[in-house]
């Protein structure tokens, strides 16, 4: 693989590959791009990679070579809050495979969900600014809302499972 | 809900509502797989280079962390009112009417403001600045403290340690219509000016007065205001910035290229925000002023 070959790769699926690792639980944005880094390095150093006409190939590829640099981290990083074996990393390649991306690059997936956060109702909307527009913490979110930790996670937990739900309904709907 | 999926829509959430976006790391992969030779010699700089970081490091958390006081917040005395409400603090504008008052920033930079000024505190720790829109400051600036500069409409002033002052001036030029320019007059020390219309340095006892390029007022580049809602739209929201007397149109950036589109968080929140209300903007101008973050401060009614 010569330089043009390599740049054009990594252009092509490097922010796959950064939700892709981000998803399969890199904790921290720096780790993350870590990882996405090592990933490319060790596709470039392979010889027989996917021919460049066949994205959907090359992103498998990819997706299985960070996959196992992920588990190599987990299993460096022993006190690492996230813990992985082989059988969760397939199962979350399962997920994402056959349910976000469903032979395509996830646009509707990712599509769907917008649609159905304009259907939330208030207080869930709430919910989700203060912990992803807002960033705050568990802790923030239980002081502002005086509710405990645990109904914070509780109820993060079941606004996401409704979106899911909702997800998976528009998708059907969709045909897809 | 299984954990793989509640992950997935975990991460799609912060990135639709969050902005986290995959960062571009093509040349930093391109650089390690195809090393150059002068990467050896660069590393030896670099690491001569980070030794030094090193050492400035320490000193610096010597000098600023363990050896002084928490970071002294603005202060404000005299007859000035905070266009909008709130207390004197960053991002405020700060109005004086028939009364001077004084401005303390960073505990080193010392505003002293005329009768009908209008100034906004800009900067942060230890680079403090303010927008001088219209009136008159005159600025003291301890040596050796912290950075300091103060904007104008037409141009910037920017010191290390000196005194003078800035005077924004509008009168009426030819044919009527109304031009405005900037007086800098140096006490001490030196102040390097810059606006569209070029670069100079004046020294202690001078002073000079500059234009606006015409037709090339600068714009500038970015920063946060404090402000109402005039008017918005399904792809912009306008403001009127407290000080401003018109409102400006900001639209949210633009994601993925050609075939992209607006930032849908951003849309969804111009939508939630009301006309009349009052709200702080984090903004940046890339073509044009486009809205990074937009936080509700008071509903309409309650927006003084």
């Amino acid at each position: 693989m010569n330089r043009d070959e390599l740049a054009t790769l990594v252009r092509t699926h490097q922010a796959e590959v950064y939700r892709y690792v981000r998803y399969l639980g890199a904790l921290d944005c720096a780790r993350a791009e870590d990882l996405v880094q090592d990933t490319f390095l060790a596709a470039f150093r392979i010889p027989n990679a996917p021919p460049a006409d066949d994205l959907r190939r090359q992103s498998a590829w990819l997706r299985g070579i960070a996959r196992n640099l992920f588990l190599a981290h987990c299993r460096r990083e022993r006190n690492s809050p996230v813990t992985m074996d082989s059988d969760s990393v397939e199962r979350a390649e399962t997920v994402w495979a056959r349910e976000f991306l469903r032979d395509g690059d996830g646009f509707d997936y990712v599509e769907a969900l917008r649609g159905c956060l304009a259907t939330l109702a208030d207080k869930q909307r709430q919910f989700l600014d203060l912990r992803y527009a807002q960033h705050k913490s568990r802790l923030e979110m239980a002081q502002a809302l005086k509710m405990t930790q645990d109904g914070i996670k509780t109820a993060l937990q079941r606004i996401r499972s409704a979106l899911l739900e909702c997800i998976q309904r528009r998708l059907h709907a969709a045909g897809h | 809900m299984d954990e793989p999926r509640d992950r997935l829509v975990d991460l799609l959430l912060r990135e639709q509502l969050g902005g986290e976006t995959p960062p571009d790391l093509t040349e930093r992969i391109l650089a390690r797989a195809f090393p150059s030779r002068r990467a050896t010699y660069w590393r030896v700089g670099a690491l001569a280079a980070s030794l030094l970081l090193v050492v400035g490091a320490l000193s610096w958390i010597a000098v600023h962390v363990l050896s002084t006081d928490p970071y002294p917040q603005p202060s404000a005395t005299g007859g000035f009112e905070v266009v909008g409400g709130g207390p004197v603090q960053r991002g405020a504008v700060l109005r004086t009417r028939d009364q001077g008052a004084q401005l303390v920033l960073g505990g080193y930079a010392r505003i002293e403001l005329s009768p009908l000024t209008l100034i906004r505190i800009e900067g942060e720790p230890h680079a403090e600045a303010v927008l001088v829109e219209s009136g008159e400051a005159r600025c003291t600036v301890e040596r050796q403290v912290g950075a300091f500069s103060a904007r104008t409409p037409i141009g910037t002033a920017a010191v290390l340690g000196t005194e003078f002052t800035v005077r924004v001036v509008e009168e009426k030029g030819a044919g009527g219509k109304p031009e405005r320019w900037v007086l800098v007059r140096v006490a001490a020390g030196t102040v390097e000016l810059t606006g569209d219309w070029g670069a100079a340095q004046l020294t202690a006892g001078t002073e000079e007065r500059f234009r606006a390029v015409e037709g090339q007022a600068p714009e500038p580049r970015g920063g946060t205001l404090f402000g109402t809602v005039a008017s918005k739209g399904e792809t912009f929201i306008e403001v009127r910035g407290d000080g401003e007397t018109a409102p400006r149109r900001y639209m949210p950036t633009w994601i993925g290229g050609a075939g992209g589109g607006f930032d849908k968080a951003m849309l969804a929140a111009i939508n939630r925000t009301p006309v009349g209300s009052r709200v702080k903007v984090d903004w940046k101008f890339e073509e044009r002023p486009r809205v990074l973050r937009l936080e509700l401060v008071a509903p309409p009614g309650n927006a003084k």
